[in-house]
């Protein structure tokens, strides 16, 4: 590249690359990922549980691999516990009640890999193709693999 | 049988197919957690899986085979189904601080922490199109084993981009010469790692724009022409040869040790001649920066989506909350952004094994030192002493007992990790014990 206006066009420099802001960017990029969960805006509140109170990071591990309406209730007991350990997380998790009431209805209630995930835990038999990592384990021997 | 002595004909069995064989069952191997009472000589300690109690073994053989043991031990400990510390990159001390326990409890702390690791095996298998699992993650690292199957095939870059690229390749920064606060020298002060949220961040992380295409050199006489905002234009990703210099020293001044420039804190120290763009981004508002020469890609892209996070993982905002799946996801982007390791040609005909790093790994930890960066100078005008800074983490001295303080600079800092409040509770206890 040897000409100046081939490299350099004043234009296009609009988008200057800036340092990052400190947890406005991975809020932003949360928006990204989350663009309709009325859950994932007020995550960064819902994160000092995480710090604060003692039992919360215990009881919102334990979400993983609940249905819908498991991890629904595992929020609200986390968030009832954390703020009888620490009252004063209540008015950040607050918003997190209503972000919960809103997203109630949209909630992903068939996610489908839980019986996949179920079959893992037990050590059962797995396929796993290459493509559409989420929803492709089955269970099925492993010498119709190949 | 007497001859002659008439006998019933046996019916002709049917010839039957041969019974097939029995099916091969894939199933993935079980984590679990070692805890052996001397890491640095590791023989006996305290074992769990989860499910199970927890019980101790006098030698590490009379732990179960078909588990893959991730322990506390220093990485040269490694043998056969024994792994070190950071086969999670996360240890398991540091698990059990992130939950809220001791793991070396054997009965409230390692328990929750296998049952914890095991979540991070359920959702590995899960997520990824393995092979054969059991060899698949025989690897040193869950980060490296992660990133064989998820590694995609390009074309070699050339030698001199590749230079280029492995010195501005930096994954963590340590401040050099960093001095010990008072209270510290007083043997009341720790060291304290607050972390962000570890898959908030992966997201943050995977869903910036990389590098695409072939890489060109630029003209000398285009570089001294082009202000500077010319090598910010992220839409072309650029690469510069250029000597830092920290020159300013009025009383408001970011530290030049605070930046790290080439510091990370190991045994190979790096040479660091070249800037990746989004580093440069943030060191030209501390120091001077003197380009020399500079590398242009083609163009800029978001990761493919082979290298994005696993869906599961971002399947309910939720599981932002769980530590498990922050496991998980710092595995993956660490994985992407990780060296590998290719055979080459040397010079007197032998093949060696030589660390090439991808564009798309130096741009990661470019991200990365960026945001960090961000937290140590936040960390820093708060008047901690920081130390490291790197993972999406800030690693600050504080006074033992200051957790209150702590809890208010996580929160400026939007950390999450590690649980302050169960530390200071545990802490409390052992106060009224003694």
């Amino acid at each position: 590249m040897s000409t100046f206006d081939e490299f350099y066009d004043p234009r296009r420099c609009v988008n200057r690359l800036a340092p990052p802001v400190l947890r406005g960017a991975i809020k932003a990029s949360d928006a990204k990922v989350w663009p309709t969960a009325p859950l994932a805006a007020c995550l960064g509140d819902l994160e000092r549980m995480l710090v604060v109170s003692a039992s919360a990071p215990l009881t919102l591990d334990r979400l993983i691999g609940q249905d819908a309406p498991g991890r629904g209730a595992g929020l609200v007991q986390a968030c009832v516990q954390a703020v009888q350990e620490r009252p004063e997380i209540g008015q950040h998790i607050r918003g997190a009640a209503l972000a919960l009431k809103q997203d109630k209805s949209g909630r992903m209630t068939a996610f489908a890999t839980e019986p996949a995930m179920r079959a893992v835990q037990r050590g059962a038999m797995v396929l796993i193709r290459p493509a559409g990592a989420v929803d492709a384990m089955e269970t099925a021997p492993a010498s119709a693999t190949v | 049988m007497a001859i002659g002595t008439n006998v019933a004909p046996r019916p002709i069995r049917a010839p039957q197919p041969p019974a097939p064989a029995a099916d091969i069952i894939l199933k993935p191997p079980r984590f679990g957690v070692a805890i052996f009472n001397n890491p640095a000589s590791p023989t006996s300690g305290v074992a769990c899986v989860e499910g199970q109690r927890p019980k101790s073994f006098e030698a590490r053989t009379e732990l179960p085979s078909d588990v893959i043991w991730i322990s506390d031990a220093y990485s040269a400990a490694r043998a056969q189904n024994m792994r070190g510390s950071d086969y999670l990159r996360t240890t398991p001390r540091q698990i059990g601080d992130d939950l809220g326990v001791d793991v070396r409890d054997p009965v409230d702390g390692l328990p929750v922490v296998a049952e914890c690791i095991a979540r991070v095996r359920d959702m590995a298998a899960h997520a990824y199109p393995w092979v054969n699992m059991a060899v698949d993650w025989s690897e040193a690292t869950l980060g490296r084993a992660i990133a064989k199957v998820t590694r995609m095939s390009g074309d070699p870059l050339a030698e001199a981009v590749q230079g280029a690229l492995k010195q501005a390749y930096q994954t963590y920064s340590t401040v050099p010469d960093v001095l010990r606060p008072d209270f510290a020298n007083a043997g009341g002060g720790r060291m304290v790692t607050l972390r962000t949220n570890r898959l908030r961040y992966a997201h943050y992380l995977c869903g910036q724009l990389y590098p695409t295409g072939v890489w060109r050199s630029l003209h000398r006489k285009v570089i001294f022409e082009s202000p500077v905002e010319a090598f910010l234009d992220p839409d072309r990703p650029v690469l510069v040869e250029a000597t830092v210099e920290f020159l300013d020293r009025s009383a408001n001044a970011v530290p030049s040790a605070l930046v790290a420039y080439g510091s990370n804190g190991s045994s190979r120290p790096i040479i660091r001649n070249w800037i990746s763009q989004p580093e440069l981004a943030w060191l030209l508002g501390h120091a001077n920066v003197h380009i020399q020469s500079a590398l242009v890609c083609e163009r800029s892209e978001p990761l493919p989506e082979r290298l994005q996070l696993p869906r599961i993982l971002t399947a309910d905002p939720l599981y932002a909350l769980s530590v498990a799946a922050g496991v998980l996801a710092e595995n993956h982007w660490t994985g992407v952004a990780s060296e590998q390791y290719v055979r080459k040609a040397m010079p007197g005909a032998t093949a060696q094994p030589v660390a090439e790093v991808s564009s798309n790994a130096v741009w990661m930890r470019a991200y990365d030192r960026a945001y960090c960066f961000q937290m140590a100078l936040e960390a820093h005008r708060r008047g901690y002493t920081v130390v490291s800074y790197g993972y999406g983490s800030v690693t600050v001295w504080a006074r033992k007992e200051a957790y209150v303080d702590l809890m208010e600079l996580a929160a400026q800092l939007g950390a999450c990790h590690p649980d302050l409040g169960a530390m200071q509770d545990r802490d409390a206890v052992s106060m009224e014990s003694t």
